[in-house]
């Protein structure tokens, strides 16, 4: 079996920090994979390195069947991302952000202008249009990136904590259209620290700690043991019946 | 209270802190300090000046004149500084948030006080005030305590001063919040000083040529007119032993004083608390955005005759960006000065300046291929700083590198090549040499551009750094932009030698051989150009390579930091 993602010891060092640590991933395709960790475990930089946005020490990572390590050009023809720390062009306005991404995909213009029309009106920018990104809060720069990362219809969705700061409404809109995303056979590799979005839409599992995969499997295989809110504490090897609280805030004021 | 002062100096002393480390460290350190003990000399030496002056001189005359005439000095010099110093500080603009001082338990009021008494700490203020309060006490020594009155004078006049300059800059402040505002504004202002300084020569062309018989009278009427000349009249009036004169001028600018801060004041509360002034309440909200264009008609979504669908959108895209970055609209202005300049020297200069030699007057339109090395410098040689994380967009496309930097490229030559183009053209109209010569400062152009680019490529690879993508800083304090400013300096002979040589070549061989025609010079520009096409060719392919091993690096050095 092919898969979408598949990673080879790959490992990447901030100086003395081992931030990944020997990750052998493997995602299926057409699956929907939840990649879970506490902050700081080393998520958006597994991300990073498998879309090229850095590169790793060691190891190596196959992204659609492509070599990242040489660039991965036609892979990254395919693939959409939503980094973490977005990827926007302040000095433009949202709709030449998305003309600007779409004819850089090649899409034609036509179908570029259909999909911005309709990526806007899904995600309530249609009054943001003319505005220049500088001007955007964190939430529409949220939404706006994951519009750029979805009008070149690509085959694997990569998206670090797309629902940080997007409102309720248009969080229900966006997990709809993942979905159906899904459905369509193609893959999304999501990180998220809300792990009921994880619960509902995921069919497949990742846990990171500390650079290390330390749990992976199907959603099944984690629901059984009972909530993922469990397995994950578990995983994460903080195992306390009762989490620890602040010293002062016992007794009465 | 004392402690709310506490964390506001903590605050403050932190913030000069982090401002004095951030960039280059020690040496940033070293270069305040030379500049604080220099400000620190003059100060004495002026003030010791002033005061011998004011002892020694004999500046009783003639009703006191000479002390009106110096104090008017003092006072103008100190305006012009202040001025300077105002449009340095708007563009750092580091003026302490008050807003992130609202979440602690501090009054606004003492927020405003303590920043007030903060703004009078400056190399300006230290200029006038102690040379002034010199003066004065010099005065005194030769005409009598009376005069003693001028050092209360001299620092009322400072806080009225002080005042209306907090009270500019918080508004300032205020209108930078919105970004397309902030942008209109760092465009305008140097503009604005641009007009000051030229506004009075303006006048004294134009205006009326007979000033009034005497210029006393003409002094003095200035003095009363104008508030800053309410010092000079004050002390004037001291030495003069006119003690009512001087307390109604001190009062006056008292009042004046006070004015500009309880507005300042009012106008701050209301700001950070939401409220709205009456004006804004009349203000309609903004008008609905005008009905959907078809996105083939935006100009990003045009194709680019010649270039490939990514190319054109790397270019469009580029020239939109650079062209809405307040650095670029202000290196911008500048050829419309130039250009005007020259236009009016075509016009008043038919004869087109026969003196000089026809070898000079055919290298003048070629000269204008100095302007994009001068002026585009910062952006052609780091061609990626101004993406900010927006970079992280083109390692995440899959298009061809080679097309980001030729996109790029064309995106500068057209902001930058514009006005060469025109220089060349006004300068040929303006010193009317050979047709040709035309001609070869435009082929000239081409070379320059090309290789201009190729060289800034090469640099922007290895000593990419950040732009802010809305205001002046990153490039002014940057090692690496000066540096990079530096090696673009020494391409200098490359870019301007041989478009010279191909300027004067026709005329020196005229010189030699009387009776030469051939048009060697355009023929030498031709090869010069295709010379340089080969080269940066060749260097866009090496470039590409060097781009995608470099993308992670060149990353981190344009996201580097906060804005
Ligand atoms: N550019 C960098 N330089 C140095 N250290 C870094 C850098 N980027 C990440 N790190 C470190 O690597 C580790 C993993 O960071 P990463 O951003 O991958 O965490 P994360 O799992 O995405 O956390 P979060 O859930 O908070 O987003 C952290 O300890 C972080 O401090
Ligand atoms: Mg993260």
């Amino acid at each position: 079996m092919e898969y979408a993602i598949e990673t080879r010891q790959m490992t990447r060092d901030f100086a003395a920090l081992r931030a990944v640590d020997a990750l052998d991933l493997k995602v299926p395709r057409g699956c929907f994979y939840g990649f879970l960790g506490p902050n700081g475990a080393g998520k958006s930089t597994t991300i990073r390195m498998l879309t090229g946005l850095m590169a790793p020490t060691a190891g190596a990572a196959t992204v659609l069947g492509e070599d990242m390590a040489t660039g991965g050009l036609a892979a990254k023809a395919r693939i959409g991302v939503v980094p973490e720390d977005l990827c926007l062009f302040d000095n433009l306005t949202a709709r030449e952000y998305l003309i600007f991404i779409g004819r850089m995909y090649r899409v034609e213009k036509p179908v570029i202008a259909q999909r911005a029309g309709e990526l806007f009106a899904l995600l309530g920018l249609e009054d943001a249009e003319k505005t220049l990104v500088a001007d955007f809060s964190h939430g529409m720069k949220k939404k706006l990136s994951l519009a750029a990362a979805l009008i070149h219809d690509p085959e694997l969705l990569f998206l670090d904590e797309p629902f940080e700061g997007i409102d309720a409404i248009t969080s229900r809109t966006i997990r709809g259209v993942l979905d159906r995303f899904v459905e369509r056979e193609s893959t999304i590799f999501l990180t998220s620290h809300i792990l009921e979005i994880v619960e509902k839409l995921c069919t497949h599992v990742g846990i990171i700690n500390q650079g290390r995969l330390v749990a992976d499997g199907t959603l099944a295989d984690f629901a059984r043991g009972g909530s993922l809110e469990e397995a994950f504490v578990q995983a994460v090897g903080r195992v306390e019946q009762t989490p620890p609280t602040l010293s002062w805030l016992n007794g009465a004021r | 209270m004392f402690e709310h002062l506490a964390t506001i100096l903590w605050l403050k002393s932190r913030f000069v802190r982090h401002s004095m480390t951030k960039a280059t460290g020690i040496l940033s350190v070293i270069l305040i300090a030379c500049v604080v003990t220099g400000v620190c000399f003059v100060a004495v030496g002026f003030s010791l000046g002033l005061f011998f002056l004011g002892v020694f001189g004999d500046l009783g005359e003639q009703d006191a004149l000479p002390v009106l005439a110096i104090s008017d000095g003092l006072v103008f010099f100190f305006c012009v500084i202040w001025l300077v110093s105002i449009l340095a500080e708007v563009q750092r603009s580091d003026l302490i948030d008050m807003r992130k001082l609202m979440y602690l338990p501090v009054s606004l009021k003492s927020v405003f006080g303590i920043n007030f008494a903060f703004s009078l700490l400056t190399p300006a203020g230290l200029l006038f005030v102690f040379p002034g309060m010199a003066f004065a006490t010099g005065l005194a020594v030769r005409h009598g305590p009376l005069v003693l009155l001028g050092i209360p004078a001299v620092a009322v006049f400072y806080l009225c001063l002080a005042g209306w300059t907090y009270y500019v800059r918080g508004w300032l402040a205020v209108l930078m919040e919105n970004r397309r505002r902030r942008r209109m504004l760092l465009m305008m202002l140097p503009m604005a000083f641009i007009a000051i300084g030229y506004g009075p020569q303006l006048l004294i062309h134009l205006g009326p040529r007979k000033l009034p018989a005497d210029p006393r009278t003409l002094l003095a009427a200035v003095n009363v007119f104008l508030p800053p000349g309410w010092l000079p009249l004050a002390l004037q009036s001291l030495v003069r032993g006119d003690a009512l004169t001087a307390l109604a001028c001190t009062a006056g600018l008292a009042g004046l004083a006070v004015l500009p801060l309880s507005m300042g004041y009012r106008a701050t509360r209301n700001h950070y608390l939401g409220l709205q002034s009456r004006r804004e309440r009349k203000r309609k909200p903004e008008a609905a955005l005008s009905p959907k264009h078809p996105i083939e008609d935006a100009f990003l979504a045009r194709d680019l005759p010649g270039l490939d669908e990514e190319t054109s959108a790397m270019a469009l895209a580029s020239f939109t960006m650079l062209s809405r970055h307040p650095v670029v609209r202000m290196q911008l202005i500048a050829p419309f000065l130039v250009a005007a300049i020259l236009f009016t020297l075509y016009v008043v200069r038919t004869d087109g300046f026969p003196n000089l030699p026809a070898i000079v007057r055919n290298a003048i339109p070629t000269a204008a291929l100095a302007w994009p090395l001068l002026n585009g410098s910062v952006f052609f040689a780091n061609i990626f700083g101004a993406d900010g994380n927006g970079f992280r967009s083109l390692i995440l496309l899959p298009t061809p590198r080679r097309k980001y930097l030729l996109g790029k490229n064309i995106a500068h030559a057209a902001l930058f090549g514009a006005p060469t183009v025109l220089f060349a053209i006004l300068a040929f109209a303006v010193v009317r040499p050979e047709p040709l010569a035309l001609l070869i400062a435009l082929i000239n152009a081409v070379y320059a551009l090309l290789l201009i680019s190729a060289c800034g490529n090469l640099i922007s690879l290895y000593m990419p750094f950040k732009i802010s993508s809305d205001s002046m800083r990153g490039a002014g304090n940057n090692p690496k932009a000066v540096l990079g400013a530096f090696l673009f300096l020494f391409l200098l002979p490359l870019v301007l030698g041989p478009p010279l040589l191909c300027a004067v070549i026709d005329g020196g061989l005229a010189h030699l051989y009387p009776g030469w025609w051939f048009p060697s010079g355009v023929l030498l520009a031709v090869v010069f150009a295709g010379l340089a096409l080969l080269t940066y060719r060749k260097a866009l392919v090496a470039c590409e390579r060097l781009l995608a091993a470099r993308e992670p690096k060149i990353l981190e050095a344009v996201t580097k930091g906060k804005d």
